[in-house]
């Protein structure tokens, strides 16, 4: 008889309400992980939008339930198995299409596990499969960008906002960053200039001043990335140069994306839409994903990407923790799912 | 040279011609003017100098004289940015064109609206001279729109399926017609109205696979499977379903937007689809092309299928310069029928 952990996990039976049908339930997991498998130890894992619209049953892939919640996360190796290639004490996280995060162990099959460098910041580690991706590649394959050239967002201070804003400055590009207005406007701006964001605009504001700050740039941005929809999408669009690109990651608004018909058709500017997870998986797209994971993981490394805000939750706190992510008012929320220097068995 | 040159100078004799100009932007029916002016009968060096046959009131012509449209001519213009005419002379030095031709624009903003016209020889373009008038007075900006968008976005295949919406517009009936010979399906969507099954017929007449109305589109009822192309006129709503139809990695093209409204893109098909949305111009592609090859290789297969009557003629209702005010008010007001004005 093989051995077990008694894990603790967070756990959807059902597609609904995640208020309602995510529940705190206690799981065996074996202790002796199998050939080129590891038992991880999960330290921590945020609670992502797309978590919620998972347990809705709104997301595009559907895992059936029972399903232990979690989009991304970081573990510790606790014990490797037979042929395992990673040893006891690295830092992983899962790249694969089932991604149970939320439990406090969990066995993994090697090929679905990722190293992350052990100097990450955890909270960073935690969050930097999704985010940081989805910005390198949009920042890479869209448009061959100068060193000099303008890149404009909205959504600047969203996970993948503060990742554009922080690689545009690692690689050169200058950022114009639009945000909604809020009643602290003026922390939130010195906050994405301290991270290396060029110019934060509210959507009012660049609404009145663009047409004088595009002049006194003497220039206009190549690529517009766009993660709100709507008359947002309109708004970083047009002001993009002639042939530029919008990308599209969210639709945080939920509603329709809008275009000028000038835009597209006197101003030659292409739309095209990006969602990593699927990008990522796409055969032709594995080299270049490999590479950006690692390539990430550098600038996680050299401090050139930092840890968005986030609140750092038990996992015994889960109710708190979704319906703050739910309103959608607080910062991110960060399961501590085991503390990291913890090791009971 | 310099003897031609003074023969001009001393034999310079000229040519009363009547045009419509706008000396200002306005609303088209009452900025437009007929007006008499002289040309000179004998053409510079570079220039030919053309009698006008016909030439179409587009809606790019009317926001022009609005102001509205990217191209401005230097005012007071010559309204018309389409049609034919055959050239009556030409200069020392012209090489592409000789007296005789058949010719169309070669730049937006030309001015078609005129009897007698001296150009560049660069500013026109040589045409199979057998070419019907109905097809050549229209040559230059429908039919080549259709072909382009359905050749230079997506790697169509025969048995495909495209899907547009004002399907019922001039370049709407160019794309079903293209489609048909091309071996391309097509589905099309109306706006719904009184005489429906007679427009479903007519288009059903010229190629098209499947014409469903603007409400079925939303109603979603009826599936498509296989799109990898769809070309929006309308905006709004209207191309927001027009994009969910696409198929992954499709391709939605705008090159009009009849609703006034924005282009609307849902988010799925954008991010889960890997859809892209474009835009078309066929000004922009003729300025582009830096040689003429393309462009008459385009032609030829056009006027290839109009004289064989694969591709239908438009109809046309005909007007004289002087009719101008009523003419463009029509254009202005009647989309079923296009105004074309004969002037030769």
């Amino acid at each position: 008889m093989s051995k077990t952990i008694i894990s603790r996990a967070l756990i959807y039976k059902k597609f609904g309400d995640p208020n309602e049908v995510l529940g705190l339930e206690t799981i065996n997991v074996s202790a002796e992980p199998g050939r080129e498998e590891c038992l991880v130890q999960w330290l921590a894992s945020p609670v992502n939008p797309l978590d919620i619209n998972r347990i809705q049953g709104n997301y595009a892939i559907k895992a059936e339930p029972p399903v232990i919640g979690g989009s991304e996360g970081v573990g510790r190796v606790f014990k490797a198995g037979p042929g395992s290639r990673f040893k006891v004490g690295d830092h992983v996280t899962i790249f694969s299409a089932e991604t149970p995060f939320w439990t406090e162990y969990g066995v993994v099959d090697d090929c679905e596990l990722v190293k992350l460098d052990n100097r990450i910041p955890l909270d960073l580690a935690a969050t930097l499969m999704i985010n940081p991706p989805t910005a390198w590649i949009m920042l890479q394959k869209y448009v061959r960008l100068e060193k000099g050239d303008y890149v404009i967002q909205n959504s600047a201070n969203s996970g993948v906002g503060r990742s554009v804003i922080e690689l545009c400055k690692a690689f050169g590009y200058k950022s114009i960053n639009i945000v909604r207005d809020r009643k602290n406007i003026e922390s939130l701006k010195t906050d994405l200039w301290k991270i290396g964001a060029d110019h934060v605009f509210t959507e009012e504001e660049f609404k009145s001043t663009s047409r004088k700050f595009l002049k006194s740039i003497n220039s206009r941005p190549k690529l517009a990335l766009n993660g709100v929809g709507g008359k947002s999408a309109l708004q970083i669009s047009s002001v993009l140069e002639r042939g530029g690109t919008c990308v599209t990651y969210g639709g945080m608004s939920k509603k329709a994306h809008e275009f000028t018909t000038s835009a597209l058709v006197f101003n030659d500017i292409q739309v095209r839409g990006v969602a990593v997870g699927m990008w990522a998986r796409r055969e032709e797209n594995l080299d270049e994903w490999n590479h950006c994971v690692d390539e990430v993981q550098k600038l996680a490394v050299a401090g050139k990407l930092t840890a968005i805000p986030m609140e750092k939750v038990s996992i015994s706190d889960y109710k708190k923790a979704i319906q703050r992510s739910m309103e959608g008012r607080s910062i991110k929320q960060l399961f501590i799912i085991n503390s990291p220097i913890s090791s009971h068995l | 040279m310099l003897k031609v040159f003074m023969l001009r100078s001393t034999v310079q004799r000229a040519a009363s011609t009547r045009q419509l100009i706008y000396e200002g932007y306005g609303n088209p029916p009452e900025a437009i003017k007929l007006n008499s002016t002289n040309v000179a009968d004998k053409p510079g060096a570079k220039e030919v100098l053309v009698k006008w046959i016909a030439a179409p009131i587009n809606p790019a012509d009317l926001n022009q004289i609005q102001g509205v449209y990217p191209v401005k001519p230097n005012l007071p213009a010559v309204g018309g940015n389409e049609g034919f005419g055959r050239v009556i002379s030409v200069g020392s030095n012209v090489r592409s064109i000789k007296e005789g031709d058949h010719v169309i624009p070669n730049k937006s903003g030309l001015g078609t609206w005129r009897e007698l016209g001296l150009h560049s020889e660069a500013d026109v373009f040589p045409i199979d001279n057998t070419l019907p008038l109905e097809y050549a007075a229209v040559l230059q900006v429908n039919p080549p729109t259709a072909y382009r968008m359905l050749k230079d976005f997506i790697g169509l295949q025969k048995g495909d399926t495209i899907v547009q919406n004002g399907a019922n517009s001039a370049v709407g009936k160019q794309v079903i017609q293209i489609c048909r010979i091309l071996g391309i399906k097509s589905v099309n969507v109306v706006r719904n109205r009184e005489n429906l099954d007679e427009l479903v017929k007519e288009l059903k007449d010229l190629g098209a696979n499947d014409v469903i109305t603007q409400e079925e589109l939303y109603g979603r009822k009826k599936k498509f499977p296989g799109v990898k192309l769809a070309l929006n006129c309308v905006g709004g709503r209207s191309s927001l379903f027009l994009a969910s139809l696409l198929d992954h990695g499709g391709c939605m093209v705008t090159y009009g937007g009849m609703s006034k409204q924005p282009v609307d893109c849902p988010t799925g098909p954008l991010i889960f689809e890997d859809i892209s949305l474009r835009g078309f111009w066929m000004s922009r592609w003729y300025d582009v092309q830096k040689s003429p090859e393309k462009r008459q290789e385009m032609y030829k297969e056009l006027t290839g299928w109009m004289k064989s009557g694969e591709m239908k003629k438009q109809a046309f209702v005909q007007n004289r310069l002087e009719d101008h005010a009523r003419a463009i008010e029509e254009a202005q007001n009647k989309h079923d029928k296009k105004q074309l004005f004969l002037l030769d």
